[in-house]
């Protein structure tokens, strides 16, 4: 048997495993709304942690991150894995435990449901979904380049880039459509034991190949000290690197697939538990991802710019069999479609309920998001077979929009006097001010773009609050009255 | 609520919690370069030995928030 016939049966079955998981899970899914889109709320805490943590895991950790730390060396990983660890629990107690209870109480699926019920204002649901559309393409478009790079490194060319592209979308498409909800978080468990499972084998099989870790590091050191000191400009200079940290910090809890999963949790346990697991989690991932970019400097230096990508699979491609080959473009594949199942039935899951004019969206909830999914996959083809920026540039466009949610979210399920208006001032100021900063009309003083578009969604949100009038009591009851309980605030 | 008629010690761990959480912020700020020294244990770098054991302090403090400050009501 040949190498690719091994790589091909490797990636066969894991393509086999997850349909056969989407096609049970089709079977046991009833055709509600509710159960379609949030699996009925009933996940506890491993199925739940899977979908958090896979949903969290994309080729920008498996690709972007060790082609980061190819040029940049050990920093990549204070930059980027460290402050998550404490961003990713305490936003989902302070904003996720809330929309939680609140969506529970309500009946909503959705981010944009719920802030629409919040201002009792539909239209802000559309607003809102316009935002996590723009910022959730370019995302999704990182995950299936990944795909893209993988697939033709390890094919050693024989499947090109735009074919992979275009596979990975069409499998995901098929169970995300036909399973719903219950079916990404099923397989989403498969998946985050594959690529984490993958990754710590791979590092230390690897490592074994260059003759041990202390020799592998050694040699790097020998060879490239300057990877193992902080660069001080850059990223690294210490306005961008605090910046960075509050955009890598806060952009999770604003992604809508990380929200609807939340939603999907069975009880406030399964929330807490999903919390403790991350830095285990965190650690076991991103210390071989870092390491990985940085060995990768032994035996191919010289790589600019994006090609960098590609130095995952270029090790695995040097050091493992055919076998291990094939499991680590599963363990890639996981990571993407982890992510992308969520994304794509989130934002499906918002266009039929918040969008679509409320008697269609009601009669045929279903369907129409199955058609939505399929033009949406398509778009995404589009924009990543036209060649986009390197991944993490691209995941760093929107992180950084994602973030300008946060003022909405929190202020709306924190503060009873934050009004539509206030919240509509946050996003359009906040991502007016993101897309001048990036496009260097303002002055960036030291700081990343993702500090003033912060900076400029808290001040529309506090402002537009005090000088639009306050919100119907009727309505912010409705919503944060049960959220106020809960929190103790309230008898 | 876990502590019923203990507001003012609520009050205080909660100031604790975030006292702790914006040291450990700044703590973020910080980190090591190698220079000539030795990896320790022959292959960890240490800035990556001191990312670790900020990442170690950030999991007491996340079982701190999930076991003692965040409620379990629904």
């Amino acid at each position: 048997m040949s190498a690719a016939s091994i790589r091909l049966a490797v990636i066969l079955s894991y393509f086999a495993i997850v349909l056969v998981i989407g096609a049970l899970a089709f079977r046991r899914t009833p055709s509600t709304a509710e159960d379609y889109f949030l699996g009925g709320r009933t996940a506890k805490t491993v199925v739940l942690f899977m979908a958090l943590f896979g949903t969290n895991i994309t080729p920008f950790v498996l690709m972007g991150i060790p082609g980061l730390a190819y040029h940049h060396g050990v920093a990549v990983f204070g930059l980027n894995a460290a402050i998550v660890v404490l961003g990713i629990p305490l936003s989902f107690w302070i904003i996720g435990y809330p929309a939680w209870i609140a969506s529970k109480r309500l009946g909503v699926v959705t981010p944009a449901e719920l802030f629409a019920r919040r201002f009792d204002a539909r239209w802000f649901g559309w607003l809102m979904f316009a935002v996590f559309f723009i910022y959730t393409v370019p995302y999704m478009v990182t995950a299936v380049a990944g795909v893209g790079i993988a697939v033709d490194v390890l094919s050693e060319g024989a499947i090109g880039f735009e074919l992979a592209a275009a596979g990975i979308l069409v499998i995901t498409l098929a169970y995300t459509s036909l399973g719903g909800m219950k079916a990404t978080m099923w397989t989403n468990v498969f998946q985050g034991a594959v690529f984490l499972g993958f990754s710590l084998l791979a590092f230390f099989l690897i490592a074994d190949d260059f003759g041990g870790l202390s020799k592998v590091m050694q040699q790097v050191h020998a060879a490239s000290p300057k990877l193992f000191e902080r660069p001080s400009d850059g990223p690294f200079a210490p306005g961008a690197w605090a910046s960075w940290a509050l955009a890598i910090a806060l952009t999770v809890i604003a992604f809508p697939h990380m929200l609807v999963r939340i939603f999907a949790a069975k009880d406030v346990r399964a929330l807490k538990n999903a919390c403790r697991y991350y830095p285990l989690a965190m650690i076991v991932l991103w210390i071989p991802a870092v390491l990985f970019g940085m060995w990768a400097t032994l035996e191919h230096p010289g790589l600019e710019g994006r090609a960098s990508d590609a130095v995952f699979p270029m090790l695995v491609l040097d050091h493992l069999g055919p076998a291990l080959q094939g499991v680590a473009l599963a363990g890639i594949l996981a990571a993407v479609m982890s992510t992308l199942d969520a994304q794509m039935l989130t934002l499906s899951s918002m266009l039929t309920r918040d969008v679509l004019p409320q008697a269609l969206g009601e009669r045929h909830p279903v369907g129409l998001g199955r058609l939505f999914l399929v033009v949406l996959a398509l778009l995404t083809w589009w924009f990543v077979v036209n060649k986009p920026a390197s991944i993490f540039k691209l995941a760093g466009v929107s992180f950084s929009g994602y973030v300008t949610l946060v003022p909405t979210l929190l202020l709306g399920l924190r503060w009873r006097r934050f009004t539509v208006w206030g919240a509509t001032a946050s996003l359009v100021l906040g991502n007016l001010v993101l897309a001048a900063s990036f496009a260097g009309w303002i002055p960036s003083l030291g700081l990343l773009p993702v500090a003033w578009g912060l900076a400029a969604a808290i001040v529309g949100a506090v402002v537009g609050s005090w000088i639009s009038p306050a919100t119907a009591p009727g309505v912010v009851e409705a919503v944060l009255g049960p959220v106020e309980r809960a929190l103790g605030r309230r008898a | 609520m876990r502590y019923p008629g203990l507001r003012m010690s609520r009050g205080v761990e909660h100031g604790l919690f975030w006292a702790a959480v914006v040291a450990l912020l700044i703590a973020h700020m910080f980190g090591f370069g190698q220079g000539q020294r030795p990896l320790l244990g022959g292959w960890v770098p240490l800035d990556l030995a001191y990312r670790v054991a900020w990442i170690t302090a950030a999991a007491v403090l996340v079982f701190w928030m999930t076991g003692r400050l965040w409620p379990d009501n629904e």
